[in-house]
């Protein structure tokens, strides 16, 4: 009997904070279309107010997305040397060798779908991973079932976990975990605070705005999504941060 | 929409610090840090070079922010530049210049930490004439860089100025304004009155004496977005907060520094 198989688009919308080099990591990046027993994705946020801390998210995405975080053995303490030996071999400088004592902080959001002939109701299931202020959306038919582990924009503003360098387990890193059904035409949207925060106050609001997102990936591959994006900051009703949104389509 | 430009490629930022360096520094100790005010001041001048200089450095992988730096000193009668070493006379500088050229390194257990200003002080505190020089270089800035993120002048001081019209002065300056919003006056005082450090207070209510009530009222209201920043960073400030802080180390005013100015808009 052939391994079940799901077919996955997936679509990432990045845009660094006006001028600046994004903080923000994500994998895959561009257009994805596979069909696969199974499929991470992750996205992180290096804090402004950590050291190299978008090599911190790197690591953390890398780590993610080839499963580290999901058996039983959450070790962080090699991640956490990797990085250190990342930042020293970047800059042998006073103010690289006293950012490198500092450590750095990330958040994390992780997925795994996988296609499953079990499933009673659906095609397959997701589990997710996430520490920190990223937030997931698990929408059908154009509206929200379900935002994880944030359900109002409020929650983000408050929201201080993250991971450290200095961690020594993903345990001790307020991780958080879920899981749930994919049906044919599920789509996952992982967003980082800044995103994440807009979608909230859209879905406060009583607006579904999955489908003018989509839109945006097919008029421009991003630079739409620019333009979008920045009219939004103009106007307030977006953050001045780094963006990032990952969707993640299943058809079957 | 005011205090919301982030510095980056064509939206350049000036940061100021105003360096209290009068006779009376060195004869009073902080309360509760047990420090003769004038090595306050100096700490407090040098952790916040450095801590540019380091976050400039990892937000983009390399020192081309264009973050203007300036630090002067007053005392004695005159205001001047204050860097010593190789920016010694320079009024403006780069983080480049910075993380390139401080005036030497203080081992701290072992580890190199730069400095670029000491504590040497003296003479009478002109705090007026210091921040209408102040007025001068951020109107300056704002002339040849009218795309500028709002300037921020913070003033470290214990609160003594001997010469006359400080609160026009720094109605002066806080009234000077570019396309971002109007410059920001930041005051920390350090003083010997009390130990109890205050943060960002809304009213003069509860403040020690007459010179900390004085720093209080130069300081501008802190805008609605850097209040946004702190209430994410974790720091809750009441709405009409000033930017004022009251005997507090340098790791606070650090703090301060990452959502209530410059380091909010660069880093």
């Amino acid at each position: 009997m052939a391994e079940p198989r799901l077919h996955v688009v997936s679509f990432t919308l990045s845009l660094p904070c006006s001028g600046t080099v994004s903080d923000d990591v994500h994998h895959p990046s561009g257009l994805r279309e596979l069909h696969t027993p199974h499929f991470s994705a992750a996205v992180a946020d290096g804090l402004a107010r950590s050291t190299a801390s978008g090599v911190w998210a790197q690591e953390l995405v890398e780590a993610s997305v080839r499963g580290a975080f999901n058996g039983r053995d959450h070790r962080a303490t090699s991640l956490g040397r990797r990085w250190k030996g990342e930042v020293a071999r970047q800059t042998t400088a006073w103010y690289g060798r006293l950012a490198a004592a500092r450590g750095a902080h990330a958040t994390l959001l992780g997925v795994t779908l996988r296609a499953s002939a079990l499933a009673k109701d659906g095609i397959g299931f997701y589990t997710a991973h996430a520490v920190g202020d990223c937030c997931l959306f698990v929408v059908e038919c154009g509206r929200l079932m379900r935002s994880w582990p944030y359900t109002a924009p409020e929650q983000l503003r408050t929201s201080t976990e993250a991971i450290s360098v200095e961690s020594k387990s993903m345990r001790s890193a307020s991780r958080r975990n879920t899981s749930g059904p994919l049906r044919c035409g599920t789509a996952l949207w992982l967003a980082t605070d800044g995103m994440a925060q807009y979608l909230l106050r859209c879905v406060d609001a009583g607006t579904q705005p999955w489908a003018e997102l989509q839109d945006l990936e097919r008029r421009g591959h991003g630079r739409c999504f620019e333009s979008w994006a920045r009219s939004r900051q103009r106007s307030g009703v977006l953050a001045h941060d780094d963006l990032t949104l990952l969707r993640i389509h299943v058809y079957g | 929409m005011p205090y919301h430009k982030k510095i980056g490629p064509g939206t350049p930022a000036l940061f100021v610090v105003l360096q209290d360096r009068s006779g009376s520094t060195p004869r009073a100790l902080m309360a509760g840090m047990g420090v003769p005010i004038n090595r306050a001041i100096a700490s407090a001048t040098n952790d916040c070079l450095r801590e540019l200089v380091i976050c400039a450095s990892q937000r983009d992988g390399n020192l081309d922010m264009p973050l203007r730096v300036a630090v002067i000193r007053y005392n004695d009668g005159t205001v001047q530049p204050a860097f010593l070493g190789d920016l010694k006379g320079k009024r403006i500088v780069s983080i480049a210049d910075l993380a390139h050229h401080p005036a030497g390194f203080a081992d701290d257990d072992g580890i190199e930490i730069p400095f670029w200003v000491d504590d040497s002080a003296d003479g009478s505190t002109p705090m007026a004439a210091a921040i209408r020089f102040a007025q001068k270089i951020v109107e300056e800035h704002i002339a040849a860089f009218p795309d500028t993120a709002a300037p921020v002048v913070v003033n470290i001081s214990d609160g003594m100025p001997t010469d006359d019209g400080v609160a026009s002065a720094a109605e002066g300056l806080r009234g000077v304004n570019c396309d971002d919003g109007a410059t920001l006056l930041f005051n920390v005082h350090l003083s010997d009155a009390s130990a109890q450090p205050i943060l960002y207070p809304t009213s003069d209510t509860g403040l020690p004496d007459e010179h900390a009530r004085l720093m209080f009222s130069l300081s501008s209201e802190l805008p609605e977005s850097m209040r946004e920043a702190a209430t994410r960073a974790g720091v809750s400030i009441e709405p009409g907060a000033r930017v004022f802080i009251y005997n507090s180390d340098a790791r606070e005013l650090i703090r301060a520094l990452r959502f209530g100015s410059i380091a909010a808009k660069a880093l």
